[in-house]
Formats: C-alpha cells, structure tokens, sequence
C-alpha cells in the first residue's frame, strides 16, 4: 500500500469517528553522543480511569550493540544487525575485558508435556506465553551456566571495546565495537528518564 | 418383574452422579535434592494447571547456603537473593539491611529506591489530589522500589541481578549491613558477613545434571517436602 491511499483511510477513519489505536509506548526523549544514540520509551498504562506511567526505558545504541537499560536499573543487551554483517544468531562469542564468553541465542520453552502423564488425544498446547521468547546469552566455558548477556553492562563501563566474534562464509570474522561514552550514554539515560520530557502524555 | 420394573424407574428418575471431582494439581514438583559440600540444592519443575492436565511450565534449580540463594534454569539466566542468618547472634540481618555487597576484592554500593505513586504520573495529566500518608514511626519498607548496586558514587546504578556473572566467578561473596544502634536516628555501623562461594561450580554442574535429566519430565513420584 503506497502513502497517498494510506493517508487517504486515516483522514477517513478519523471523519468517521473511529477510535484510531493509541501506542502503548511513546518515544519521548532524544539523544546522542560519542558515536551512540539514546532513545527514551514512555509506557503508557491505561487500565484505570487516567493513565499512568507503565514504565520508562531507554535504549543505547551504535552500530552491532543495544542495551535497553530499565528505569528500575534492569539491562537487556543485543547485538550484531543494525547496519552490520553480523546476524545476532551468527554470534558464537563475544571478548570482554581479555575474557572470551561463549554466546548463543537462548529460548524460554513453551510449557511443555510431562512425559509421564496421559494426555487426552487433541488437547491443544497452551498459547506461548507473552514477553521475551529469546535472549543472547553468555557463559564462560562449556560446562558453566548460561547467563543473559546484560551480565556484561557492568564490565562494560569500564572496558575500552567489545568484540564479536561470528560466524561468516570464510568462516569465524571479528567485529570490535568501541565502547567508548557507554558510562556517560548510560548516565545520559538516567537523567533523561528522571525528567519531565520522559513524563509528558503530550509532548510539547 | 413389576418391582424389577419399578426399581429401574427410580433408578432412572435418579439425578446422575456428580462426576468425581479432579485432584487439585500442585504447585510444583521437586524431582531432585542433594546437599553438595555446605550447599543445599533443589531442583524442581512448575506446574502449569490452566489447562486441567498438569503440563511443565518451567523448571529451575535452588542453590542455598546461610546468606545467599541463587536460582538458575535450564534454558540460561541466574536470579539470587540475599538474606540470612549467622551463627552469631549479632550477625542476623535482613535484605533491608544490605548496604554494600563485595565479591572478591570488588565492592558496590546496595541501594533500596523507593518508588512513590507520583512517580509514575505524567505531569501534564490532571490527577486527583492524593492525601499525604499518615506518620508511621514502625512501619516496613514501602514494597513499590526496587535495588540498585553501583561501584562508585557517580556511577550508573543497576539492578544487583546484573551481578550474576561475577558472583559465579567469584571465591568469596561479603554482604555488608547497618548494624542496629540504640539511637534510632543515627545510622548503624556496617557489619560484615562472608559467604565462601567455594564449591558453587559444582552445585551449579549438578543443576545442569539434573535439569536435563529423565525425572525432570516426571510428574509422578516427586520428592515430598
């Protein structure tokens, strides 16, 4: 569907007094710099009669790294995609700090059947459950646990970069990403999401 | 015959049986326990139940020892708490009382942020006037908050939970606490309690053991509390 048709059905949605979708999350709060870009999410929740904050997040970014970092101090981090060759589930390790970590793409399993159990013929699969079905995960040999790769932020202020190690045709290639300004991108963050811009239900 | 007949009426005038009705489904289900060293390991499966056959919602291991419990799943993450008891009656505290966490020679900062109700408001939304809470010299900690570690004032404050990597690695966990004085008002000294991390590699090993195991799949035959 080309714009000029699409615009075309807004204004007439609007006209009819169809109740357009309302985003849950709003992008409120811009910013960048030393090479990363900062971008502060507003969760509206609108169960009760006025809507409130749900959450706020806010996610720092340069090409091959995003770390989605929680007002309440939480992390998730993602890498490779966004303008690099690497495809996040091509990643088979990441350098940190001299220390190589194992990475991988970890699943959340859907609820799954007991093997022991007499299940009724047809009886269908409860629904996948909502949220995060997958993460980039870490560990630092082949017999240790499997961690989120968020582990890694706090290292991360400190560290001059960060490596990822792929898989490609030629085989295993290295993309080093500078992680210089992650501290203050994160401070950035912080603030950004403490003001009022991130408490706006309409921006100015 | 007649009364055979008879007999048969009522029977059919009957109302039918209530049909039996369905064990309520537990909880969860514990298909391994071990002690390793001076850890005490768990293992158990999550009963999804809204489906009335019990099917695993997830499984997941507990590894506890006196201050620390750290939970790990099969499909990867770690989630630990801090809370206990020493055997030095002095030494109780409670994971209100934390204030700094040390894992080897490394020391962050614990802060619990309490999170207030106009903290989530927009400011350009016409709320109703909330009344201001009455004075409360005993009450507990606010639950709306969550903690923060950092390793320097002005450092970016996350969640403890981001920790987890280096807990594992570390040799010795050091939970630092406010001691109670008899000025209430005045802030406690920190205390210090140590938990040798000696042996979690192994305890976390049989986690992995027994969570890929065959009586991880079995609902029957799990292991009474």
């Amino acid at each position: 569907m080309t714009a000029a048709p699409l615009a075309v059905l807004l204004i007439a949605a609007a006209q009819s007094g169809l109740a357009l979708p309302q985003p849950a999350e709003m992008a409120t709060v811009s910013g960048s710099q030393g090479g990363w870009r900062m971008q502060v999410f507003t969760h509206v929740n609108r169960a009760q009669s006025l809507p409130v904050i749900g959450y706020l997040r806010c996610t720092i970014r340069r090409p091959g790294l995003l770390i989605s970092y929680g007002a309440s101090g939480g992390a998730d981090l993602e890498a490779g995609g966004d303008g690099t060759a690497v495809a996040p589930s091509d990643i088979v390790a990441i350098e940190l700090g001299g220390i190589r970590y194992q990475a991988g793409i970890l699943t959340v399993p859907r609820p799954h059947r007991y093997s022991d159990v007499d299940y009724p013929p047809g009886q269908a699969e409860p629904p996948v459950p909502a949220g995060i079905q997958a993460f980039l995960g870490v560990r630092r040999d082949a017999g240790g646990p499997w961690l989120a790769a968020a582990t890694l932020v706090d290292e991360m202020l400190d560290a001059p970069s960060l490596t990822l190690r792929y898989r490609a045709a030629a085989g295993e290639r290295r993309l080093s990403v500078p992680l210089a300004g992650f501290r203050r991108a994160v401070r950035w963050c912080e603030a950004a999401m403490a003001s009022d811009r991130a408490r706006r239900l309409h921006p100015r | 015959m007649t009364g055979f007949l008879l007999a048969a009426a009522f029977a059919a005038a009957q109302p039918a049986p209530a049909p039996a009705a369905a064990p309520e489904l537990p909880y969860s289900v514990t298909f391994a326990r071990t002690r390793f060293g001076p850890w005490k390991i768990e293992a158990e499966t999550i009963v999804e139940r809204t489906t009335g056959r019990p099917l695993i919602d997830y499984t997941r291991c507990e590894i506890e020892r006196g201050g620390l419990k750290l939970t790990v799943w099969p499909q990867g993450g770690a989630w630990f708490s801090l809370e206990g008891y020493s055997r030095e009656a002095d030494l109780h505290f409670s994971q209100n009382d934390i204030r700094r966490i040390a894992l080897d020679d490394d020391v962050w900062e614990m802060r619990w942020v309490e999170v207030p109700d106009s903290a989530m408001r927009f400011v350009d939304v016409a709320y109703p006037p909330v009344p201001p809470p009455e004075p409360c010299h005993m009450c507990a900690r606010s639950s709306s908050g969550f903690w923060t570690s950092r390793r320097r004032p002005g450092d970016p404050a996350f969640h403890p939970q981001l920790l987890a990597d280096r807990l594992i690695r570390a040799r010795v966990l050091r939970i630092g606490f406010e001691g109670e004085v008899e000025e209430a008002e005045a802030p406690g000294p920190i205390l210090w309690v140590e938990v040798p991390l000696a042996g979690l590699d192994g305890a976390l090993a049989w986690c992995g053991e027994a969570m890929a195991s065959d009586r991880a799949r079995r609902f029957h035959g799990g292991i009474p509390r």
